[in-house]
């Protein structure tokens, strides 16, 4: 019992101090020093204006993409479940790509619209996920949602491959570049937007915690336990939706991170999700703050799109942690 | 007139899926602190039988009183509450420990941190786990995973309100031993004043201790009495279609 206490003291420092490190990291490394950033005014307009909020969008996209990612694996029950699961991610990413090739065949759209047409692309999928899978109270009504968002996520790739194929060189490069991800609009807006949904996630899921615990057990345990399971899949749903629509429609698609950071996280601490979300929900901003760093050095001064980067490190940690599982549970 | 030392009624209970009645006209009554069993070959709808007494399953046709209460307008809370179903084992692919998936059971209940530590505490001793409350659940074997899962659902139905233990298949994954302290701590529950309805294959174990056994076969309640006049081997050839004979005290098969 005391050296459970111990880790999990250790655990709340490490929570606390991480993203304090890594935003102050992300802060000091581009191509400009740090002393020139903060002793000239065009530094400083460059730091306030420029870095901090990309620094601060970066560690709020990895957030919300590992809350997500913890709330689907434990409603479906999968540790290998990811946000993109229910066909948000492919709805945004849809709704981008149109939204490009319009600007570009000449039609005048404001530089705003477009992550606003991503979010709303996110939730016109998820509403036709959710209308496809779910069907009244049923208990097979989750294979059904998962079923229909792989459904909606093939359609999505058929249509976007289908307007790359239309698109001019420059529109083409534009839808590329989007469905790799990329930090690179990053502004206040954003921040303040994500930095709300943050905090109503922080206000709304700690006392129903519990609760996906319980869902861990099996439908039939949480619901023998007292839990309104289907209410509760409500709730993760459209918590998961608003998370990835935010964030996909901000930066694009960025894969692995609300996949792997519930797993790291699941590996410190067990699967109790009182330690795992918060746990998980700091690695995933830490995680995507050092991936961007990585983008803006490997080939600075250009930079790499973010989503090749945490594919590139995730796909291999991922299939380590595979390896290491499997070892773990054979008999 | 329905006597007081009634728990559930139940009166012409039904349930179809695609046309094909699963459970048919199923009427009976279970007393407090009776242990009953439930008994019948694969497919007689027992297990749909359990999930309608815990108000998992709304029943098509026919009235299920609790307390002399109609149940229609229950929540999930208030059927966790006064009813603890065990149902049977599921897979598991979350590393969550033996003492958190135990302390589960206080879920529907209110109870305060420390109140809760330490009814964890009793059921890992009751169950005989508690050297495996800090263990991975899923590294478990199957009759630890089954005590694990008993030892969740005993802090449950020892809470005051809790009424109904209903248990599907609770010994097939236990040994000997195990399952006799299984049955000592049912036994421990009646005698409180709890009712125990037990979905059990063992007919000579129903036979020995049950107050009273429920025969199920085709959705439809072919008997319902004491356990030496429902199992006899007659009945017992007759519905489970496998040649029974008596001999002494115990049914043996050809």
């Amino acid at each position: 019992m005391n050296t459970a206490l111990k880790r999990r003291k250790h655990i709340l420092l490490l929570c606390l101090l991480l993203p304090l490190i890594f935003i102050l990291l992300g802060l000091a490394s581009g191509s400009q020093s740090l002393d020139w950033l903060l002793y000239t005014d065009v530094g400083q307009t460059i730091l306030w204006q420029i870095r901090l909020p990309r620094v601060l969008m970066a560690f709020l996209v990895g957030a919300l993409l590992a809350w997500a990612g913890v709330l689907i694996q434990g409603m479906v029950r999968n540790p290998l479940a990811d946000p993109g699961l229910i066909g948000v991610s492919g709805g945004a990413a849809v709704a981008a790509a149109v939204f490009v090739v319009l600007q570009a065949a000449g039609l005048a759209l404001p530089y705003w619209a477009q992550p606003i047409a991503a979010f709303a692309g996110g939730v016109v999928a998820l509403l036709l996920v959710l209308r496809l899978g779910l069907q009244g109270n049923s208990l097979h009504a989750m294979s059904f949602l998962i079923l229909a968002g792989i459904a909606v996520n093939v359609l999505a790739g058929a249509l976007i491959g289908l307007l790359s194929y239309m698109a001019s060189d420059d529109a083409l490069r534009q839808i590329t570049f989007w469905s790799l991800g990329s930090l690179s609009g990053a502004n206040w807006g954003w921040v303040g937007a994500m930095s709300a949904v943050l905090l109503g996630a922080v206000i709304f899921w700690p006392k129903r915690l519990r609760n996906l615990d319980a869902l861990l057990l099996g439908e039939v345990e949480a619901r023998s336990l007292g839990v309104s399971v289907s209410r509760l899949q409500w709730q993760v749903v459209i918590w998961v939706a608003l998370c990835v629509a935010l964030a996909v429609s901000a930066s694009g698609v960025i894969g692995f991170i609300g996949l792997i950071s519930p797993h790291i996280a699941r590996l410190l601490t067990g699967a109790a999700h009182q330690r795992v979300l918060p746990l998980a929900v700091v690695l995933g901003g830490c995680l995507l703050v050092a991936a961007d760093m990585l983008s803006r050095v490997i080939v600075a001064p250009a930079e790499l799109p973010i989503g090749i980067v945490t594919t590139l490190l995730g796909a291999p940690l991922f299939i380590a942690l595979m390896i290491r599982e499997k070892k773990r549970l054979a008999w | 007139m329905v006597s007081p030392d009634i728990l559930i009624q139940a009166s012409g209970l039904g349930l179809s899926r695609a046309g094909a009645a699963i459970v048919d006209d199923v009427g009976f009554q279970l007393a407090r602190g009776e242990l009953v069993m439930l008994v019948g070959p694969n497919g007689a709808g027992k297990s749909t039988l359990m999930n309608m007494l815990a108000g998992m399953l709304q029943p098509d046709r026919g009235m299920l009183q609790f307390n002399q209460q109609d149940t229609c307008n229950w929540q999930r809370r208030d059927w966790a509450q006064r009813v603890t179903l065990v149902p049977q084992l599921s897979p598991m692919n979350f590393p969550l420990s033996v003492s958190e998936v135990v302390q589960l059971g206080g879920l529907a209940h209110s109870d305060s941190v420390v109140a809760l530590r330490t009814q964890v505490q009793d059921a890992l001793r009751v169950w005989d786990i508690a050297y495996l409350a800090g263990r991975d659940v899923r590294l478990l074997s199957g009759g630890e995973q089954q005590r694990c899962q008993l030892a969740r659902s005993w802090i449950q139905v020892n809470q005051a309100d809790s009424q109904l233990w209903l248990l599907d298949e609770p010994l097939s994954a236990l040994d000997l031993r195990h399952q006799q302290q299984c049955m000592s701590h049912i036994r421990q529950l009646t005698a409180a004043g709890k009712s125990v309805l037990i979905v059990v294959h063992d007919l000579n174990l129903a036979r020995r201790y049950a107050d009273r056994v429920l025969l199920l076969c085709c959705g439809r309640l072919v008997a319902d009495g004491p356990a030496r006049e429902v199992l006899t081997a007659a009945q017992v050839s007759d519905t489970f279609r496998v040649e029974t004979v008596l001999e002494g005290d115990y049914l043996h098969w050809v």
